[in-house]
């Protein structure tokens, strides 16, 4: 069992708000966002839905370097993770002589959702297997894994839209028992058809650039990128000096047990999430600084968790939901909205939340309108996946 | 961490319960396979699909509440409902159990099912249902909705890894103290499309032979597997895991942890590229058995080993299975072995990036 | 019109509409695999949501899909299918209108 907790050593992003973490925050605290038409996938659809993409090709980015082609998923997690490694002063050599866990959430990257191989098969073809070595040769965290060297733990999270989230989370209660010194926890996915044809057809995409928590939102737009960050042992940091970003001081997940895609009405679920993860924190929901939401712009996420943060952290404190600028990410949204947690503690402020101006009398909380400049010293990171999964995740920081 | 093992529920193609997968153990009844023709470019192979059925899940569910539910959740379903219905134990306090479910592929018949209305009736025609059911997490979640559970759910998906993962998760909440019980459990279901891949991946129809080296005899398999776990301060009525080790492939084991067990489970599945690293270990002065041949190939047979050495260790013994041609140096159980309190089991899984050794101790 | 002409047309109405009515019920029942079901057991103003049937929202968006799959009429959003969706006689009629005003 490890002494001490365990802390964020280094950050990685890579989304449609930008190719690294700086410019992220930069198009954040602009208020910069660019929802756009697909490019990367085509659908065939009467109507269009707007889209977070990342450019195509990803091969100009700098990565973890790699011997066999990855997957546009896998490639996201290595462009993230080159970017988390280097801000936590490691180098790949130190990975690989430690005991160094690895742990990714995904969706798509772990789908067998080739469609012009299935669509040959079916017409009665012989396609060729490349497309399912690529996939079984292209898991995020067993690819990354075997990129840097790991001997640790390497687990792939496939719970959906929390995937990040309860990535981060396994990864923390690795350190905290001892399995590995340091973990790189995140998460990734592209943009692909199957999921963007399956949440149109939820009737929960919105044809319009999303509006988080807006009284006129009607849906959510999806989006690709990853978010990487390194873990450590307090001790481990301690010992080689590095630059401590926050302590991961919480996370608990509890299921709702109560649809395959709907949230609980009430929040049970998110509700016990964070009360647990506060518990765990040893801090009162008025020391939360502030909120960083799932907030998907859906009439029901919004609602049930804007409501269930209200109730727990009363209505004042500032929420922002970042996916107005990263659209919704799946397996890497809970990863992503970690790191912007991170960052913003260290910077203090809070961008705007593009896209909400109308409130909803219904939800009885507002997210960030403009920037904020704050002094917090914990904030949350929420996310409720489909299948009912809820899990938060609490950090400790500061002004940097 | 010490995880003692409270009950067994399986569906594969021994058939369903603690009882089916006992039955395969003692030879009163043999698994169940389905020739399945694969078709590839230069010719045709007929391979046998250990098929699993699912029966019984109208017990615990009535079937109008199933509608939506596909064949692999269903698998699951069962498996877990069986678990706890074997181990006796009434869950009471639901936000203090977990749901921990590992699989190398998913629901793949509904991944395939909803291109299918992508295919058959163009973008516009795409299933929300097919979809929701075809992500990884499906049965967890439904085992969730269905049994009520409000602790943390999981699904952890790296193919042959899947198992490892999925059991460290669980030994963690239960040491820990997150849960006080956890669902853990492994699946995968057969699929055409996999025949097709298997065709061209060396899969060559004969008998599953997991201790011939030199050839491949991947017979693919299908089933779900579930353990309800409990912590630590309670007896393990079949047994109570204590060591999970996990390394890279190639990496030595920790000989001392092999030579406390009375005998080891290999996971060697006829599957070629991991057979060799089966072969290179250095188990000479240990007894061991192969179990696939009762469930078949697929990426978590760890899972269904760690299932069959826990009711062996129920029953209080371990039973020798006829595996075809041996081209190993192992010493291979050859008859009945009687189990006494405090002897271990190891379940050894090898694959092309990993070693696997868990211990079950007998309580 | 001479009269029986009309009562001909009629009748024959009559028997369309039932039959969508019925040819409603149905598709509900197959492609919602509600099996248990037979349309006969089904009446045109039984809740589909709820109480009665016993759909959900997931059956929701699935029916929107049929809907534009079997009859080609297509729904924007859910607050447009509240009403049409509350029973099969609700839904036909529905059906019907659209049909009569494209």
């Amino acid at each position: 069992m490890t002494t001490g907790g365990v802390v964020v050593t280094g950050l990685g992003a890579v989304c449609a708000a930008g190719e690294s973490l700086p410019r992220i925050m930069d198009s954040l605290y602009s208020g910069r966002r660019n929802p756009s038409l697909p490019t990367s996938i085509q659908a065939d659809l009467k109507s269009d839905y707007p889209v977070f993409e990342v450019r195509n090709p990803l091969d100009d980015l700098p990565a973890i370097p790699y011997k066999r082609e990855p997957t546009r998923t896998t490639h996201l997690a290595l462009i993230a993770a080159e970017e988390a490694i280097g801000s936590a002063g490691l180098d790949h050599r130190m990975l690989a002589t430690g005991r160094v866990g690895v742990c990714l959430g995904t969706t798509v990257g772990c789908t067998l959702n080739n469609e012009p191989f299935y669509r040959e098969l079916r017409a009665g073809g012989y396609p060729d297997l490349a497309p399912v070595r690529r996939y079984l040769d292209g898991n995020p965290a067993s690819f990354l894994a075997e990129a840097l060297g790991c001997t640790g733990p390497v687990a792939a999270a496939a719970n959906a839209c929390s995937s990040g989230t309860d990535a981060i989370g396994l990864a923390k209660a690795w350190i905290e028992t001892g399995q590995c010194d340091i973990a790189i926890a995140g998460g990734c996915d592209e943009l692909s058809r199957i999921p963007y044809l399956g949440f149109i057809h939820l009737m929960i995409s919105s044809h319009q650039p999303c509006l988080p928590f807006d009284k006129n939102r009607k849906g959510l737009n999806l989006g690709e990128g990853a978010g990487v960050v390194v873990l450590e042992s307090e001790a481990r940091s301690r010992d080689r000096s590095a630059d401590k970003l926050a302590s991961v001081a919480g996370y608990a997940s509890f299921a709702d047990a109560h649809h395959p895609t709907a949230p609980h009405p009430e929040g049970r679920g998110l509700k016990l999430a964070i009360r647990q993860a506060l518990q765990e924190a040893e801090l009162a929901p008025d020391e939360i600084g502030f909120v960083s939401a799932h907030g998907t712009a859906t009439a029901d996420n919004d609602l049930v968790e804007g409501r269930a943060v209200r109730e727990v952290l009363g209505g004042r404190v500032p929420v922002v939901a970042t996916k107005a600028y990263t659209g919704h990410t799946l397996g890497a949204a809970g990863a992503l909205q970690a790191v912007f947690t991170v960052q913003a503690l260290l910077d203090g402020r809070l961008p705007a939340t593009a896209g909400f101006s109308t409130a909803d009398p219904e939800i009885g909380m507002e997210p960030t309108r403009e920037i904020v400049e704050i002094d917090a010293r914990a904030a949350i990171s929420n996310s409720l996946a489909f299948g009912g999964n809820n899990s938060a995740l609490i950090f400790r920081g500061g002004l940097r | 961490m010490r995880t003692p093992i409270l009950g067994v529920g399986s569906v594969s193609a021994c058939g369903c319960g603690a009882d089916s997968l006992l039955a395969a153990l003692q030879k009163s009844a043999h698994p169940r396979t389905s020739e399945e023709v694969i078709c590839s470019a230069s010719d045709e192979l007929s391979i046998p699909v250990y098929r699993a059925d699912v029966k019984g899940l109208d017990r615990f569910i009535p079937r109008r509440a199933l509608r939506r539910i596909d064949r692999f959740n269903r698998m699951a379903l069962l498996a877990s409902f069986l678990a706890v219905e074997d181990s006796g134990v009434s869950l009471e306090e639901k936000h203090r159990v977990g749901i921990v479910f590992g699989t190398g592929f998913g629901p793949l018949e509904t991944t395939f099912a909803y291109q299918d209305t992508i295919i058959d009736d163009s973008d516009k025609g795409a299933s929300p249902t097919l979809f929701s059911g075809s992500v990884h997490n499906s049965p967890a979640s439904n085992a969730s909705i269905f049994m009520g559970v409000r602790g943390p759910c999981l699904t952890i998906t790296n193919f042959a890894r899947s198992t490892t993962e999925m059991l460290r998760t669980a030994q963690i909440w239960l040491d820990r103290g997150v849960v006080d019980y956890v669902l853990a459990g492994v699946g995968d279901e057969y699929h055409a499309v996999m025949g097709y891949a298997l065709s061209a991946f060396g899969t060559t129809g004969t008998q599953l032979d997991p201790l011939r080296f030199d050839r491949c005899s991947y017979q693919p398999g299908e089933g779900f597997v579930v353990l309800l776990l409990g912590r630590g301060d309670r007896p393990g009525v079949c047994g109570t895991i204590d060591e999970l080790s996990c390394g890279p492939s190639g990496e030595k084991l920790d000989q001392d942890l092999i030579d406390r067990c009375r005998a080891v489970l290999l996971s060697s599945n006829g599957d070629q590229s991991a057979g060799r690293s089966y072969q290179d270990l250095d188990l000479s002065g240990t007894l061991a058995a192969a179990y696939s041949p009762l469930y078949g190939s697929l990426p978590v047979g760890l899972g269904f080993d760690l299932a069959l050495a826990a009711v062996c260790i129920r029953e209080g013994q371990l039973y020798p299975l006829q595996t075809g041609k041996n081209t190993s140096a192992l010493d291979i159980i050859s008859q009945t072995e009687p189990l006494d309190h405090e002897d271990r089991i190891g379940c050894l899984e090898c694959s092309a990036d990993h070693v696997t050794l868990v211990t079950i101790t007998v309580d | 019109m001479p009269a029986r002409f009309r009562e001909t047309l009629y009748s024959l109405k009559e028997v369309a509409s039932l039959s969508l009515e019925h040819e409603l019920k149905t598709m509900v029942i197959r492609e919602l695999k509600v099996d248990d079901v037979t349309p006969d057991d089904l009446k045109d103003d039984d809740p589909l949501f709820g109480e009665g049937l016993g759909l959900d929202s997931l059956d929701a968006v699935e029916l929107v899909l049929l809907l534009q799959k079997h009859y080609q009429i297509e729904i924007k959003d859910m607050e447009e299918a509240r009403k049409p969706f509350s029973s099969i006689g609700a839904l036909a009629e529905y059906i019907r209108s659209r049909r009569d005003n494209p």
